[in-house]
């Protein structure tokens, strides 16, 4: 999860995920966060570039309740080795956040407890809330609904 | 229910100031101040690397 503030002090907050240490450790001060294939709204990197470039991000482990919050200042890359060595889904991202960490902080499991997120009795059928194409299309009226079916296969294919 | 209890909860809200927290939440422990790290050690880089979210 990344938390960015932009330059007007607004604040934004996205999911961020991959293959099980997808975000790569290059030293106790610093991590690199590839960029995949989102909704091109980038308002993450926006703030970035405009902003402060202070973020904070927190680390979730499934099966774990503990979480890592890591805070830090990011820069954005677009060099094209340093793409090229994180590929991951066939695809090189299409920039990197690269993190100068100077904060890093265990949070302890009560939240996580709470919700029992790991849980299997918390889960619940996909079924009970509409696919994000219906939703957006109650919203704005805009494009055609998809079944959840249907997205699922697209986003296959855009990972 | 849910609409009514909202409603009785936003009635309710007030704008606390700093000052206020403090008669709400005691000070945290030197434990929980000192576990605030300034780098990533070997546990913080483990659990990054376990870490697919």
């Amino acid at each position: 999860m990344l938390a960015t503030s932009g330059s007007d002090g607004s604040v934004d907050a996205s999911p961020r995920g991959g293959t099980p240490g997808f975000v790569s450790v290059i030293g106790p001060n610093q991590v690199l966060l590839p960029d995949r294939s989102g909704n091109n709204r980038i308002d993450s990197f926006r703030n970035i570039v405009e902003g402060s470039g202070l973020l904070q991000l927190i680390f979730f482990v499934p099966g774990i309740d503990e979480t890592l919050r890591v805070g830090g200042k990011g820069r954005l890359s677009s060099d094209p080795q340093l793409l090229a060595s994180m590929i991951e889904f066939g695809k090189p991202p299409r920039a990197v956040l690269r993190v100068d960490v100077t904060e890093a902080y265990f949070h302890c499991g009560k939240a996580l407890m709470r919700s029992k997120l790991w849980s299997a009795e918390t889960r619940v059928e996909r079924k009970v809330f509409p696919s994000i194409s219906q939703v957006i299309h109650d919203q704005t009226a805009l494009g055609e609904p998809e079944s959840q079916e249907a997205v699922y296969e697209r986003y296959k294919t855009q990972l | 229910m849910l609409v009514s209890g909202l409603t009785r909860r936003e009635s309710a809200v007030t704008d606390l100031a700093a000052s206020d927290l403090a008669t709400i939440y005691p000070q945290p422990t030197a434990r929980v101040i000192a576990k605030a790290r300034p780098e990533l050690d070997t546990h913080a880089q483990k659990f990054i690397e376990m870490s697919p979210f």
